[in-house]
């Protein structure tokens, strides 16, 4: 009985066994036909390499706020694609997806362009502004020895090393130390030029030129009414002109002190005074160390007054007095220096004037009688390179150009 | 019970413990760790300055895991799959170590040329400041001299700077410091050749 019941039991059993397995196998079938056109297996790397460059071309640091969003969108789709891919049942299709990626790096590749473009006008930004701050160094390096540069050489080294630093920096693609350098070189360099530029805009000055040609005329006048001599010294020249009756008979070379271009405020300054002097002394060989000299009435009661003023404002140092013993006079033998505030000329060319030169001769002293002179086409880049910078420039620390400054 | 049956319930059986064993797979902690340790060494390597492209990579790759291991905690428990965490993990840390070795190499190199770079430097200065011993004094030169020992000061206090950058293994500081006293002494040598030509004097 039993073994009569259990035989068809079993085969329907067996069937439905069966019958199940091929409905769980059709449903596999199913859903992987399902998934077939479906996602790729593997996220595209294309668009992280691109997340990647743009982070390496400096993208984080140029459009902070475009990378982060795009980065943020390139790890969403990655998530996204990852929450798919593990689903039974997709939501995105493939053309969604592939959408998305190429959006992605359309906007990838835009930003890449732009950080580069940006990476690339920065460097060359950074790169011109140090070598316009070296240019302004050449410049104003050239004023030593014009006009006082006491106490600003060194630190002037100081900021060409701080330049040199920066360029190098920028050779090695470390962009973000030059910023530094190139202030740190600007706060050195800034106060200097202002001084520098105050010492020279008098060269520019239309009244201070028509005031020295109103010197030199006169003085001129005075020799060709008197049919004596007179001489005329133009500092930015260089130049010194004998006259005689009102004509003019040799020009000489000069040399002046060290800050010879500037006007005399007291002593020790290396400043050559301008204005009008008389000779009140012929110093021949053996009583002047300078072969021979002609001594002039400095300081006049003009200087004075100018001192007593200078000094009632705090701007003579220590218990400088007003100096004296200026001169025109010739060479020390084995000196550096010609002079230092005096008016130089070479022995050959004192010899030859100091039996032509009387006593109470007149001598101007002027910066220039030219409008476009030496100093004034010195000046124009400088101050329009000063102009500039200050246009683009914060104002710098307080206390740090005192502390680099001597 | 029958055989047939007692076979349905073994297997049925096994099959719960195998899907279970399957799905309670364990998170891939240790290799995590790893990972970071390598990310951390590479960094301390100096990966950063010298090797950030193979730092940036493998820290994308376990940003990577990162997200992949969230997924898979969010899964299902009997769904859970770590292997291919596992697999970017162990990418990370290959990743990390070439990311280190570079950093090494590129450093070494920095380390070697910064040495160069100073050794040039202060040899340059030797020269700049016994030929500026040596320089021609005579009309005019007073502030020019004066200029060049400028520059010979400046480039004495940027020297002194070099010592301390070097310590903290600043190699790319220590370069740039060292080729703007080159610079400086460069130009001393330079100008004093230029006087002493003018002069008459040869160079020694």
């Amino acid at each position: 009985m039993r073994d009569q019941g259990s035989g068809p039991t079993l085969a329907k059993r067996q069937s439905c066994w069966l019958g199940a397995g091929v409905l769980f196998l059709l449903s596999a079938l199913l859903i992987l036909w399902w998934r077939a056109p479906g996602l790729p297996p593997t996220f595209p790397t294309a668009v992280e390499h691109l997340d990647r460059q743009i982070w390496l071309a400096g993208g984080a640091n140029l459009f902070p706020k475009q990378y982060a969003a795009f980065h943020q969108e390139v790890t969403d789709f990655r998530q996204h694609w990852r929450v798919e891919v593990t689903r039974w049942w997709a939501t995105w299709t493939l053309e969604e997806f592939t959408d998305t990626n190429q959006q992605l790096m359309q906007l990838g590749a835009t930003l890449l362009t732009d950080t580069e473009k940006k990476a690339l006008f920065q460097q060359n930004g950074l790169k011109d502004s140090l070598k316009a701050e070296q240019a302004q160094l050449v410049r104003l390096r050239r004023l030593n020895g014009l006009f006082d540069f006491r106490g600003k050489r060194t630190p002037l080294s100081h900021a060409e090393s701080y330049l040199a630093q920066g360029l190098s920096h920028l050779a090695q693609g470390q962009l973000d130390a030059v910023p530094h350098l190139l202030m740190q070189a600007q706060v050195v360099i800034r106060p200097i030029e202002e001084i520098l530029i105050r010492q020279m805009i008098r060269y520019s000055n239309e009244k201070k030129i028509a005031q020295w040609a109103r010197w030199v005329k006169d003085t001129i006048e005075h020799s060709r009414q008197t049919g004596g001599s007179a001489m005329v010294v133009i500092k930015a020249s260089r130049k010194l002109q004998f006259y005689q009756g009102g004509l003019l008979r040799h020009e000489y070379p000069t040399d002046l002190g060290f800050s010879g271009l500037q006007d005399k405020l007291y002593e020790g300054d290396g400043a050559t005074p301008e204005g009008l002097f008389h000779i009140v002394q012929k110093k021949h060989k053996g009583e002047t160390k300078f072969h021979k000299a002609f001594l002039l009435d400095f300081p006049t009661p003009a200087h004075q007054h100018r001192f007593s003023h200078a000094r009632a404002q705090g701007l003579i140092p220590g218990n400088r007095g007003i100096g004296g013993l200026i001169e025109i006079h010739g060479q020390r033998p084995g000196q550096r220096e010609l002079t230092n505030g005096c008016v130089a000329l070479n022995n050959a060319t004192m010899d030859t004037l100091f039996p032509l030169i009387p006593l109470n001769t007149p001598v101007v002293i002027v910066g220039t009688l030219d409008p476009i002179n030496p100093v004034s086409k010195t000046l124009e880049p400088i101050q329009q390179h000063h102009t500039q910078r200050e246009s683009v420039v914060q104002p710098s620390p307080i206390g740090l150009s005192r502390q680099v400054i001597e | 019970m029958n055989a047939a049956s007692t076979i349905i319930r073994t297997g049925t059986l096994a099959i719960l413990c195998g899907t279970l064993a399957w799905g309670c797979a364990e998170k891939p902690v240790q290799v995590t760790d790893q990972a970071l340790q390598a990310i951390q060494a590479a960094k301390e390597a100096g990966a950063t300055d010298y090797a950030s492209e193979d730092l940036r990579l493998a820290e994308d790759e376990y940003q990577k895991a990162q997200e992949e291991i969230t997924t898979q905690d969010q899964a299902f428990v009997l769904m859970r799959n770590y292997d291919e965490a596992n697999a970017i993990l162990a990418k990370v840390v290959t990743n990390a170590e070439q990311a280190k070795t570079k950093a090494i190499a590129n450093k070494q190199q920095a380390k070697m040329d910064a040495e160069a770079a100073v050794v040039l430097a202060k040899t340059t200065l030797a020269d700049a400041k016994n030929l500026l011993a040596q320089a021609p004094r005579g009309k005019g030169t007073q502030a020019d001299l004066q200029a060049l020992h400028g520059d010979l000061q400046a480039a004495d206090t940027t020297l002194g700077e070099i010592d301390p950058i070097m310590a903290k293994e600043d190699y790319l500081g220590v370069k740039a410091k060292a080729e703007s006293v080159l610079a400086l002494a460069t130009r001393v040598n330079e100008q004093v050749a230029h006087a002493m030509q003018k002069a008459g004097k040869v160079k020694a």
